[in-house]
């Protein structure tokens, strides 16, 4: 009901001088009330695995963003606010962006999931821009994201990339569950985790099928030197002239960066979900974050005990012969994952 | 003296930017400072824990002293006198693979 009519007209109608629309009304607020508290019991419940106790729950499903300029100092502090939830554009490109960027997450993870924002429990979110001089990198600190302009031969405006906004709050998500330790292999899957959420909140916010996606990371946000993307995890290793990503366990790199690495979970995920075909967060991007989220999932884990987590989820959710249980299955195999 | 640094990590962490320096090459005050405050680098020693994820490190490795292994700086510590090897690289950086040499 509540998706077909809005509260306030539900309220003018409750006032109406008929009787029988008068009960009509009253009969789907009262609806909508119980849509809403459970909307908020199952919120409250969905908090990350270090999710504060709830008294009281969020309704949720609304984002807070607030986007702030660092007009170009380093320190990390969040800097001037320029715009407010539910405030117009400024005219600034990167604050207009951040501000999208931010909001296509939450939405992502509200769709899909029921997650309200980055801690489940309703996070409010920090953008600052224009940090730093000229800087080529974005990343969360752990409490907020930071944007660089870019260098324009490395990088250009971060905040360009919708799936490089979904990526870094993505390693949000994760410090609110599995919290993966960043080296080694549990590092290249926390990279990972965030290139496979990070690629999924651009396909949802522009409407792209796992058979349309380009599955590219930064394709957005490259300069000339790295155009024309800087991961693609349909074909690790091959994104631009200096991607060093292996695309199976046979080129696993010891003492690799973490973004080198991240291209064999990276495989798999677009495996999963271009077998299945469809939109990626219809079975694949589930699978991936109830693994993410399975209290089985150590911050130490290895790329094999993340595959078994998939598969395992994959089979609870969906059954033990299921095709979407087969499809990982054979993701792992092809990335060369032993399960 | 010639110091060669790396900026690794950072989102495009799969790749890095290198790029080599001689201090011969710079005024003899400049020379002296940045040799000094190199060598006063952690060489040798395990790198930090990144402050967060997708932050920057910088390696720093003297193709002459072989024996000093590498220093890994973070982002935070390329501050003074050694800021001068931050801005060779962003002007003389060469993008390459992220896997060391």
């Amino acid at each position: 009901m509540r998706c077909i009519l809005p509260a306030s007209l539900l309220d003018k109608l409750a006032r109406s001088e008929d009787a029988a629309v008068r009960a009509a009304a009253l009969d789907a607020l009262a609806l909508d009330t119980r849509f809403r508290i459970a909307r908020a019991e199952a919120a409250s419940r969905l908090g990350g695995r270090s999710a504060a106790p709830v008294t009281f729950a969020r309704i949720g499903g609304e984002v807070n963003r607030t986007i702030h300029d660092k007009n170009h100092s380093t320190t990390q502090t969040l800097g001037k606010v320029v715009r407010h939830e539910g405030q117009d554009p400024t005219g600034d490109v990167a604050v207009t962006e951040a501000y999208d960027g931010l909001g296509n997450t939450y939405d992502y993870y509200w769709k899909t999931f029921g997650r309200d924002s980055i801690d489940g429990q309703g996070l409010p979110l920090h953008g600052c821009v224009h940090f730093g001089q000229n800087y080529p990198n974005a990343f969360w600190d752990g409490h907020a994201m930071f944007f660089g302009d870019g260098d324009g031969q490395f990088l250009t405006r971060t905040t360009a990339g919708i799936d490089v906004i979904g990526h870094e709050l993505t390693h949000g998500v994760t410090q609110y569950e599995a919290n993966l330790v960043y080296s080694g292999q549990s590092g290249a899957l926390n990279e990972s985790i965030s290139d496979v959420f990070g690629i999924q909140v651009k396909q949802l916010a522009l409407g792209l099928t796992s058979e349309t996606s380009d599955w590219l990371i930064g394709s957005d946000i490259v300069g000339p030197q790295l155009a024309p993307a800087l991961r693609s995890m349909k074909d690790p290793g091959h994104a631009n002239p200096h991607d060093d990503q292996p695309a199976d366990m046979d080129g696993y790199v010891a003492e690799g960066d973490v973004h080198t690495n991240s291209g064999i979970p990276n495989r798999a995920f677009y495996l999963v979900a271009s077998k299945l075909g469809g939109n990626a967060w219809d079975a694949a991007g589930p699978i991936w974050y109830a693994a993410l989220r399975d209290n089985r999932l150590q911050p130490t884990a290895t790329f094999q005990d993340f595959a078994r987590l998939t598969l395992a989820n994959a089979q609870q959710t969906y059954g033990q012969q299921s095709a979407q249980a087969d499809a990982v299955t054979a993701a792992w195999d092809t990335v060369k994952v032993p399960l | 003296m010639r110091i060669r640094i790396r900026r690794v990590g950072g989102f495009a962490g799969n790749v890095a930017l290198g790029a080599e320096l001689d201090t011969a090459q710079l005024p003899a005050g400049d020379a002296t400072r940045l040799e000094a405050a190199v060598d006063g680098l952690p060489w040798g020693a395990a790198a930090a824990a990144p402050p967060h994820p997708d932050a920057f490190r910088y390696e720093v490795d003297l193709p002459d002293r072989p024996e000093r292994g590498t220093a890994v700086l973070q982002e935070g510590q390329l501050t003074g006198d050694l800021d001068g090897l931050r801005t060779h690289l962003q002007q003389h950086g060469v993008v390459g693979p992220s896997r060391r040499p």
